[in-house]
């Protein structure tokens, strides 16, 4: 083996592979439990989750939470009708990818531009500048302008909306676009455009047909990181909503948590495991760009 | 050197009116909101006033520096962001060098360090509020089933208990950040360091204590600052899962301030409490700044 | 004689007139169905927004009250209670129309400034007349009549008849020490590990109005006008800090809200529960099919004085609606009585509910006393209870717009108390400082 391990002499390499491995097993069991579990469960019927302790493996395992969920039929009424949160959930399923959606499109068309303009045409000394100011808004707690952004929200009609919100992430979301964009544009081959720009094409031309073609790496890592943020994001979506129309699924997940009657755990958790396929599946598919994404955002400075 | 292009095509201004919707939303939601803040926690505001509210100089600075509640929060705050960062420090450095062992089983751990990064908060909050419920819990049934409890816990209904349950929970989500950073790091060691270490009859720890470990030095700084400004912030954990209960046990100062302001409406302290929080980021991020690798300065 | 169609010469101007004569009854009676069509046709829309409680339930009133009430269509918008304050204070922000809605009374300070006072309103005075103190009381701010009453609630012991009887005690406690000792049987005989809960959670309702019922059943106030601490609160927190620290009170229930400690009353394993009396209705811990203790728990007073504290949630109206006079017969519909005079929703609210009620004379009717009979309580000695009952603002400045923060607070300190981080010397000046500081911060 290579690297911190080292070669050793075989009869202690076993000893290291075994130590080793068994150490492996049990940062996957710290790291995957957790969710197996939420797995387990959103399939499990609930009096097998009520037993103490719960069976591990359910007995009788069923897809009824998830038709519930959806309010497929054979789903549970009863439930459905003491939760009425829970009827929300699918609405709020459509709204979180709206709203995820929108931000990335805005977020992507304003960001690259901005982003590629900042590496080109502005000097050395403000272009630093502007980093750390962009990097600097990225390390501003989201709670401490949440209330100008209320109140400005409040004021244009636009709370409890979709477009208020994509608005808002957008918003929120561009400077780190742009600083990781940068990035990735300071980085580029400047060969193309000034052949481009040589042939007679304007700046714009020159984006829009040669750079912003050969950027789709770059813009699928910073896609795959605004969707899963604003996926992700709570406290925005719980401050600026208030009904079913406009909420992320986050705040209906959250509200769904603290029912008059006792709560449906195995409908709480495929609830939750649905909320999390998303961007799981993102990261996982994405998950070379998404990996470049956080390294270049923590060690390029 | 900006490129100087199209001087016969047009002189660059479609492109830079381009920059117009960037640059207005940037300043409209980054900048100026925390300019705003500013304002606000001079001023003696309610949420929902029709009037405009007066001046009000720095009370709610001297109400907040006086307040108990703030206190405590500051405080939760500090031990929430140092347990739980040094949590994802440890395990993320120890996953990490098991990811650079290569041994069998390793490649696995790739799909599971990324995941939890991946799960949203409020799915975090809700796997791990099942996992300490009370009455049906999995952390119950496991510790009672291994003979290592008498009796079910509520494991968020005492302050102690409950903060540690929130920080652990928090900390979970936290390893696969510094999993890729210092993996990253460790992966750009140069292998003859070892060969070299190890044909000085180096055993194990020390080759980890005296190559390793200094060279990925700065990535763990990185990791660390980063950590801890995010976790200075950390909000959806603890309204999820405690509310900031029991009593003020679990209450860090974002917490703190959504309270304030859209609970009780207290605008001015509010906003006075947002920006010593901010503040304090702030703060760290300059620190982070002048630690980083010099290789920035090629920026 | 005349032509084809009968007609004669000498008839025509005969014809003319009756001709005249039908057009214009034809014309009248054509416009008056236009009229009322044109006043019937639009139905008034009313927005009318609840929290998620029996919404069936309600859905069947809102269809009682649009068939009693053509001309109006409701149009009801549910929102979970945890969220309600929060959310309709959103739409009210926002300018979102809504007409009717909940109200609880913890929010009535805040929402006083935009909620229509009733006092002018048809009906009014012969309501306030037939109403509760306790009622009344909540559905008061600073002289204004805010809201018809959806339902009251007081404090109450529920016990486990079945337990008690097993351990040999004959009737539910008079006083505190009987309670306590009671309990000490109860754990020694092994029939419960700790006999008594308590919804102590440190948010919502739950811990201080437990603290506040104690204090007014033994009849002082938590917090007098110059915002000290009374001595019966001080007798009240030891006492209670007492069973906690002998084992008589669950100590690992200690955020238990009031839904969870009434569902773990429910398991069997306890004695008693101070909590709102519904939770003893038959939807809670008389409910056959998901209590244990169903058939056995029964509702007392509390003990002492048997003064107990209240609550109240009530029907409201928006005062930037333009649809008021018919919100108005919404709310009185659901508040008081149908166009019939009966009480229509109190009543079912106790059969549906347990809920009671803010009108004096409900329990005279036979179906709620039966009702009530049917889980356990007396009707006599509930409405005995609540005429008793005085509302939380008699106890505590309730109606402060701090005292939302301050309960937060103190509902923290109480469980540093009955946890034994405090002693309660220590809790009740925390509770005295913290509300002069905020007193003094929001004058």
């Amino acid at each position: 083996m290579k690297g911190w391990v080292g070669r050793r002499r075989s009869r202690s390499r076993v000893g290291t592979r075994l130590a080793l491995t068994a150490l492996i097993l049990l940062s996957l069991a710290y790291l995957l439990a957790p969710p197996t579990w939420m797995l387990i469960s959103s399939i499990s019927p609930d009096r097998e989750l009520r037993d103490r302790p719960p069976h591990w493996v359910p007995r009788a395992p069923t897809l009824g939470h998830y038709r519930t969920l959806f309010q497929f039929p054979g789903a549970n009424v009863k439930v459905l009708d003491q939760n009425p949160q829970v009827r929300a959930l699918p609405r709020s399923f459509l709204n979180s990818l709206t709203i995820a959606a929108g931000t990335v499109l805005l977020c992507l068309a304003f960001g690259s531009v901005a982003a590629y303009s900042l590496s080109r045409f502005l000097g050395r000394q403000l272009r630093q500048w502007v980093l750390l100011g962009l990097l600097t808004s990225r390390m501003i707690p989201v709670v401490s302008v949440l209330i100008p952004i209320y109140l400005a929200l409040q004021a244009l009609g636009l709370l409890n909306t979709l477009q208020g919100l994509i608005l808002v992430y957008t918003g929120l979301l561009l400077p780190f676009v742009i600083w990781i964009l940068e990035g990735f544009y300071r980085d580029f081959p400047r060969e193309l455009e000034e052949a481009a720009a040589i042939d007679g094409c304007s700046p714009i031309g020159v984006f829009v047909r040669v750079v912003l073609p050969l950027s789709t790496n770059g813009l699928f890592a910073v896609a795959a990181f605004t969707f899963i943020s604003v996926w992700s994001d709570f406290i925005v979506g719980l401050v600026l909503t208030s009904s079913e129309s406009a909420w992320p699924l986050s705040v209906a997940l959250a509200q769904a948590l603290n029912p008059i009657t006792e709560p449906s755990w195995g409908l709480l958790n495929s609830a939750g495991l649905l909320a999390a396929l998303v961007p799981a599946v993102l990261a996982f598919v994405l998950r070379g760009a998404v990996m470049r994404g956080m390294l270049s955002g923590a060690l390029k400075g | 050197m900006p490129i100087r292009v199209g001087r016969r095509r047009g002189s660059g201004l479609p492109l830079r009116l381009l920059n117009l919707p960037a640059l207005v939303l940037t300043l409209g939601f980054s900048v100026i909101p925390i300019l705003y803040v500013a304002y606000l926690s001079l001023r003696d505001l309610r949420l929902g006033a029709t009037s405009a509210g007066g001046f009000a100089g720095w009370d709610n600075y001297r109400f907040i520096l006086a307040d108990s509640s703030v206190a405590t929060a500051f405080w939760n705050t500090l031990y929430f962001s140092v347990l739980s960062v040094a949590i994802a420090t440890i395990v993320g450095l120890a996953i990490a060098l098991l990811l650079d062992s290569d041994a069998p089983g390793a490649g696995w751990l790739v799909l599971g360090a990324v995941l939890p990064w991946a799960v949203p908060e409020i799915v975090n909050a809700l796997m791990w509020q099942w996992i300490y419920n009370p009455t049906y819990g999995a952390l119950n049934g496991l510790l009672v089933s291994l003979g290592l409890l008498d009796a079910y816990r509520a494991w968020l209904s005492t302050p102690v208990s409950a903060l540690h349950a929130v920080i652990f929970a928090y900390a979970w989500k936290l390893v696969p950040f510094v999993i890729i950073i210092l993996y990253a790091a460790l992966r750009s060691i140069p292998a003859e360091l070892y060969e070299s270490a190890q044909t000085d009859g180096a055993g194990f720890w020390a080759v980890v204590r005296f190559v390793t470990l200094p060279l990925i030095a700065p990535a763990v700084v990185v990791a660390v600052l980063f950590c801890v400004v995010w976790s200075m912030r950390a909000f959806d954990i603890v309204y999820l899962l405690t509310r900031g209960g029991p009593g003020e046990a679990t209450t860090v100062l974002s917490y703190f301030v959504f309270l304030k302001a859209f609970e009780f409406g207290d605008l001015g302290a509010a906003a006075a409490v947002a920006c010593v929080l901010a503040a304090i980021t702030f703060a760290m991020t300059c620190v982070y700044l002048r630690v980083l690798p010099k290789g920035t300065e090629s920026r | 004689m005349g032509d084809s169609l009968g007609r004669t010469e000498k008839g025509k101007p005969m014809r003319a007139m009756t001709r005249l004569a039908v057009t214009v009854f034809l014309v009248a009676v054509i416009s008056s169905f236009t009229v009322v069509s044109a006043q019937g046709g639009e139905p008034t829309r009313l927005k009318f927004i609840a929290w998620n409680f029996q919404v069936e339930t309600v859905k069947e009133f809102l269809a009682q009250f649009e068939g009693e009430n053509p001309d109006v269509k409701v149009e009801m918008e549910v929102i979970p209670s945890a969220q309600f304050a929060a959310k309709v204070q959103l739409m009210k922000n926002s300018n979102t129309p809504f007409d009717a809605l909940y109200v609880f009374d913890h929010i009535l300070s805040q929402w006083a400034s935009w909620l229509e006072p009733l006092d002018n309103y048809e009906g009014t005075d012969a309501l306030k007349a037939s109403m509760l103190p306790l009622a009344r009381q909540s559905m008061t701010y600073k002289g204004k009549l805010y809201g018809l009453p959806y339902y009251t609630s007081y404090f109450g012991m529920v016990y486990n008849d079945k337990m008690m009887k097993a351990a040999g005690i004959a009737a539910p406690p008079r006083t505190y020490d009987e309670w306590a000792q009671q309990a000490k049987t109860i754990k020694g005989k092994n029939l419960s590990k700790a006999p008594l809960i308590w919804p102590v959670k440190h948010t919502g309702w739950g811990g201080m109005w437990v603290m506040n019922t104690m204090v007014a059943s033994r009849g002082g106030k938590l917090l007098d006008e110059a915002l000290n601490t009374s001595p019966e609160a001080l007798a009240s927190l030891k006492w209670w800090a007492g069973t906690y620290r002998d084992g008589l009170s669950d100590a690992n229930g200690i955020e238990l809200d009031p839904n969870e400690s009434a569902r773990a009353f429910m398991s069997g394993d306890y004695y008693t529960l101070l909590t709102a009396n519904f939770f003893a209705g038959a939807q809670w811990a008389n409910d056959k099919d998901k209590s244990k203790v169903a058939g056995a728990a029964h509702l007392a007073a509390t003990p002492e004085q048997h003064k107990t504290v209240g609550f109240a949630r009530m029907y409201g109206i928006n005062g930037a609606s333009p649809r008021k006079e018919a919100a108005w017969r919404l709310v009185k519909f659901l508040g008081a009585t149908n166009k019939r005079g009966d009480y229509v929703t109190p009543k079912q609210w106790v059969e549906k509910g347990a809920l009671t009620w803010g009108l004096r004379g409900i329990e005279k009717d036979s179906s709620v006393a039966a009702s009530l009979r049917s889980w356990g309580a007396d009707p006599a000695q509930v409405a005995a209870n609540l005429e008793n009952a005085v509302h939380m603002s008699e106890v505590v400045p309730f109606q402060s717009v701090w005292y939302a923060e301050w309960e937060l607070y103190a509902n923290g300190v109480l469980q540093n108390v009955l946890g034994g981080r405090l002693t309660p010397e220590e809790g009740v000046q925390q509770w005295s400082k913290r509300a002069k500081d905020l007193a003094a911060r929001y004058k």
